[in-house]
């Protein structure tokens, strides 16, 4: 466990330090040339390196980077002057309410898919290509579509329950698939194994074959994919809000990408990273604990 | 074999799709705007009064050809990190190593979102952003292959038997590394197709005139309310192209 | 600094939110009464009007601040307002005003002319950085108090705007009391004024609310006394997403929208839950600034070749859904000093755009459909922000120009200080623009030779002078003269190439009585607003 935490705050801090090299030192090169260039006032130039902080050596630009992350401060935005802590913490909690919603969902269905599938039903593989190959941008407009314009059961946003039933679902259904493949591969590697045959051997009822032998070796493996998933949902979660109208902050970061806003593209990045590093770690520590095989060793 | 085809299959609608086209993709005609489709216009008008089909077939050809570059470009820097990390080159491969395993702790999105903010909106940064961003995904897959050289036989009685580096190095890239890229390149494909029609679709393509599948599924989420259609036409074509690369290279895929 | 740490906890941690579903207003001790959600469009990086420039602000903040003056919104002509008189020297250089008597900002500091004093200082205190306010007040130099409720302003030379400036909430009359407690970064957070409203609260990123004062002791001529069915209160909200602003509007999580697309102001059009209120900004149109340092445009003949090629009637009805006027000079129609004669020049005219290019010794020798320049294609950049639909007039204007030869380039810069660094690199053709205001001093900074907006590079003695005229002359008429021979120039020298009159299309639900704006377009007079049949 120990050796996991060493290695993921060492992965974290070398993402970080690229975040750093990325949107300090390269976008402040890039700006320090084309502001020359275009013969802008010496004020102009004075301005804009300082409101990035370009006018400090880069040891020290760094250490300033650091020390602002662990006390939270990413900096301000280039657009509106607002601390990037607090544009996070303003449009979190409708990515978290969309990303947990997903999660759950992504859970639910693919855990019934993945059963059904270790099952080898068509109908269940062919849910699985669907959610793996199909891009979110189509599903969702297709969704919206149907559901909306057509039907008119739903709505096209909005905070309430009914405006969130199309996102989270969308979300939660592509998120589904890897988490559905990867449960149904454990399962049918576990049902060829020998406890298996041993138990079934020994005339257990099938489903207790699955429930208590079969599920708990094929944890793992979906656990680890669950961590996984997160990071496609992350990624997913942009699309989603983008095409929701959802002012969460994969919304924010796009329109920072936009603006070449580079804080708060660095503190969002940052947050990302870290977040989806806290998950590994869950994931791994959660696998320690579960796996059968561990357990039985020590 | 079904690779080939497929692959056959995608150069030539890149390179004749646009032959088909029945209007000039750029021609504006502000009145007729968000026509449903028609006898003239078969998907029907854009936000500025565009056949909706010809800007499909030009962008069809144009989208295809960006994740191709991109795919081109995920595969050389997949290639070049995979040795440096796989074979023994102290300083150097402990640095890719620790480079890529960083890379790799952001989604594959998300870095492609960072690129572009460095190299500002556009399709140039979106073909770069995505490319780029496959390559740490891909070298992984690499050095493995590259490990497995070390121990190869043929490896071992080229270097006894004297052979000059050139002609252990060609006949290594053929025997291990191409096999490789080419069972992959098909993955590597749709994840840029799709991922460069995301970024297109939120908006990050720069010009907006040129057609572009991604760009047009960004108009239509725009136009969303008045012509729900316009984003049908571009997402079924993303989703059938991944599904025919999907298909093609199924039997690496488990069920 | 651990405040900022915790947020930042907070946020990394695993919060469980109830995600469904707003929570309901914190404020609960206080009965909602008559309340209201209004939907700004953007958040300005700050709401003190002193400091800030954005236009956003002054839609919750003109009811909580007074001016000393007030433009009438059927006429525009200047009404008392904390000033109930004034006099102008005959030499410009002073303006003496009465102040009214028995009025009091809502923490009860006396309004006097002590309290104006006290802000013309903090607007003019360089400590405060004032991005707007402060160069609003021109030549102004200083203030003389000559008894409580008489003050009287001195300038250095005469600056005719200075009423307009003075009505308008950037230079509204804030409680001293108030923003001596503060600091200025802090002072937006606690805003008092002696308006209709009362300012409650803003929290960044989420809302900024009113309440109705019960102090309004006057009012000014054009607001209506209050029933049952007024307004009490109203939290702003904000919505920068152009797509979402229809959907809340739909959805009721807001009552007044702002700035809606046209399209979907016209799928509410017809539906009777639903008012659509366009209303046009005075000030000038949007529009393209012609680069005329940088060829081809800095040949008169390309430029108004671009100009008789660009189909506005078109643009107008296909970006815009004929909300939109189209313009045709510097100035918006319904400003003051517009010069209606600008109407119809340059009208589309291709046969007329492909003459003057052949006569300016363009041709298309390789025959592909573009005049050739030194190399390949006759080409112009066209820098294009991403809002207001510009990149769709753009797409527009780049299609027209290819039917006549010529090849655009559109430039997406996403953000105010992108434009002015392309700008600054020089390498541009047209940059689009549009700004709002009453006085046409509002053009001094876009075509004065060393105007800090002097996008066009357009230097000229007679221009400034003009310029100059304008601002300087007191006398109405002289005024008028000024402007129209300086809105005939700027037409003939084809410096702009107009697209269409700012319209502001808002739309409320229909229990929403009494909505209507201001003399500059943008400020509604919220003091009118009544809900239908109770909340």
């Amino acid at each position: 466990m120990r050796q996991s935490l060493i290695r993921a705050s060492f992965s974290a801090w070398l993402a970080l330090t690229l975040l750093f090299v990325a949107l300090r030192v390269l976008p402040g090169y890039a700006l320090e040339t084309t502001l020359l260039g275009s013969g802008a006032s010496q004020r102009v130039i004075d301005a804009r390196r300082a409101s990035l902080g370009l006018d400090q050596p880069i040891l020290v630009q760094y250490c300033t980077y650091w020390v602002g992350l662990l006390r939270g401060d990413f900096g301000v935005s280039l657009t509106n002057g607002l601390p990037v802590i607090e544009i996070i913490a303003q449009h979190i909690r409708p990515t978290l309410a969309l990303a947990l919603g997903a999660l759950l969902v992504a859970l639910t269905f693919g855990s019934l898919v993945g059963f059904w599938a270790a099952l080898d039903h068509p109908i269940a593989r062919a849910l699985i290509a669907l959610s793996l190959s199909v891009p979110i941008l189509w599903t969702g407009t297709l969704a919206a579509y149907i559901f909306v314009v057509r039907l008119d059961w739903l709505p096209l946003g909005g905070d309430d329950i009914y405006g969130m039933i199309l996102p989270v679902g969308i979300l939660g259904f592509h998120t589904s698939g890897g988490i559905a493949s990867v449960l149904a591969a454990g399962l049918r590697d576990a049902n060829s194994a020998d406890y298996a045959f041993a138990a079934r051997v020994k005339g257990l009822p099938p489903r207790r074959v699955w429930l208590r032998h079969l599920l708990p070796n094929a944890l793992p493996p979906l656990v680890s994919v669950i961590g996984l998933q997160f990071g496609f949902l992350l990624g997913g979660v942009a699309v989603t809000e983008s095409l929701f109208a959802r002012p969460g902050i994969g919304r924010t970061l796009v329109n920072a990408v936009f603006n070449q806003d580079y804080p708060v593209v660095q503190g969002i990045g940052a947050y990302i990273v870290l977040v989806y590093t806290l998950v590994t770690l869950i994931t791994v520590w959660i696998n320690r604990s579960i796996d059968p095989r561990i357990r039985i060793d020590s | 074999m079904k690779r080939a085809a497929v692959l056959v299959i995608l150069a030539g609608l890149v390179l004749l799709l646009p032959n088909f086209a029945p209007y000039d993709p750029m021609l504006t005609d502000p009145i007729n705007r968000l026509q449903s489709p028609s006898l003239a216009h078969v998907f029907g008008t854009d936000t500025f009064g565009r056949d909706v089909f010809s800007r499909w077939l030009h962008g069809g050809s144009r989208t295809l050809l960006s994740a191709a570059v991109a795919t081109s470009i995920g595969a050389v820097g997949g290639v070049l990190f995979g040795v440096s990390m796989g074979g023994r080159f102290g300083f150097v491969s402990a640095f890719s190593t620790l480079l890529m395993q960083a890379l790799l702790t952001m989604p594959g999105l998300v870095t492609g979102l960072v690129m572009v903010t460095l190299l500002g909106v556009g399709s140039p940064s979106i073909v770069l952003a995505v490319g780029l961003s496959q390559v740490a995904p891909m070298s992984f897959v690499l050095r493995a292959a590259v490990e497995q050289i070390r121990s190869a036989d043929y490896v071992t009685a080229a270097v006894s038997a004297g052979a000059s580096p050139f002609r252990i190095a060609r006949d290594v890239m053929a025997r291990n590394i191409a096999p490789v890229l080419w069972s992959y390149v098909g993955v590597v494909f749709a994840y840029c197709l799709l991922n460069s029609a995301a970024l297109s679709f939120l908006g990050l393509s720069g010009d907006p005139s040129i057609p572009d599948w991604g760009a047009m599924l960004y108009e239509g989420r725009i136009a969303f309310r008045e012509a729900p259609l316009l984003s049908l036409f571009p997402g079924a074509a993303i989703t059938l192209t991944v599904l025919l690369i999907n298909w093609a290279t199924q039997d690496r895929l488990r069920g | 600094m651990a405040k900022r740490f915790y947020t930042g906890m907070m946020a990394l941690g695993l919060i469980v939110v109830t995600g469904c579903g707003r929570l309901p207003a914190a404020d609960a001790q206080t009965e909602p009464r008559n309340r209201i959600v209004y939907g700004l469009t953007l958040e300005p990086s700050g709401f003190d009007p002193h400091i800030n420039a954005s236009s956003e602000l002054g839609i919750p903040l003109r009811s909580v601040y007074d001016t000393l003056v007030y433009r009438s919104p059927d006429d525009k002509s200047f009404v008392p307002g904390l000033a109930t008189a004034w006099q102008t020297a005959p030499d410009g250089l002073s303006y003496t005003f009465t102040l009214r008597q028995g009025v009091t900002f809502h923490d009860g500091t006396p309004f006097n002319a002590a309290a104006v004093g006290a802000n013309l200082d903090r607007i003019t205190n360089p400590d405060i950085a004032s991005q707007k306010a402060v160069f609003m007040l021109g030549s102004y130099e200083r203030y003389e108090i000559i008894d409580d409720y008489t003050i009287r302003l001195i300038l250095t030379e005469p600056y005719s705007p200075l009423l307009d400036s003075l009505s308008q909430v950037y230079l509204g009359i804030a409680s001293p009391t108030a923003f001596s407690a503060v600091s200025s970064e802090r002072y937006q957070f606690h805003q008092v004024g002696t308006g209709p409203f009362e300012f409650v609260e803003y929290v960044p990123g989420d809302r900024l609310v009113i309440r109705r004062s019960l102090n309004y002791t006057w009012l000014p001529m054009f607001y209506q006394p209050i029933s049952d069915a007024s307004v009490d209160e109203i939290e702003f909200r904000f919505y920068s997403d152009a797509a979402a602003r229809v959907i809340a509007l739909e959805s009721g999580g807001a009552h007044i929208m702002g700035e809606l697309l046209p399209d979907d102001a016209r799928s509410l059009a017809g539906d009777p839950q639903y008012q659509i209120i366009p209303v046009t900004i005075p000030g000038q149109p949007l529009q393209f600034m012609f680069n005329t340092a940088q060829p081809p445009t800095d040949n008169l003949l390309v430029r108004q070749a671009l100009l008789f090629a660009t189909n506005r009637e078109l643009i107008a009805e296909g970006v815009f859904q004929g909300f939109s006027p189209v313009a045709w000079g510097g100035l918006a129609s319904i400003t003051p000093f517009y010069n209606a004669q600008v109407v119809g020049a340059y009208s589309y005219d291709t046969g007329q755009a492909r003459a003057l290019l052949e006569q300016a010794g363009y041709v298309d020798a390789d025959n592909n459909g573009f005049y050739d320049a030194l190399d390949g294609d006759l080409t112009v950049t066209l820098i294009v922000p991403p809002w207001g639909l510009i990149p769709d007039v753009a797409q527009l204007m780049q299609d027209q120009w290819r039917q006549i030869g010529v090849r655009a380039e559109l430039d997406i810069a996403p953000s105010r200080s992108m434009i002015v660094e392309r700008v600054n690199a020089g390498d541009y053709h047209l940059v689009a623009f549009y700004s709002f205001g009453n006085d046409p001093s509002l053009l001094n900074d876009y075509f004065f030779s060393e105007g800090t907006l002097n996008w066009s590079q357009y230097r000229s003695s007679d221009l400034d002078n003009l310029l100059i005229e304008g601002a300087r002359q007191t006398d109405p008429d002289g005024r008028a003269a000024a402007y129209r021979q300086l809105q005939r120039v700027i037409l003939e020298q084809a410096l702009i190439l107009p697209i269409r009159d700012y319209v502001n299309l808002n739309a409320a639900r229909a229990e929403i009585q009494g909505l209507t704006f201001d003399a500059y377009g943008w400020f509604p007079l919220l003091h009118n607003l009544t809900l239908a049949d109770g909340s």
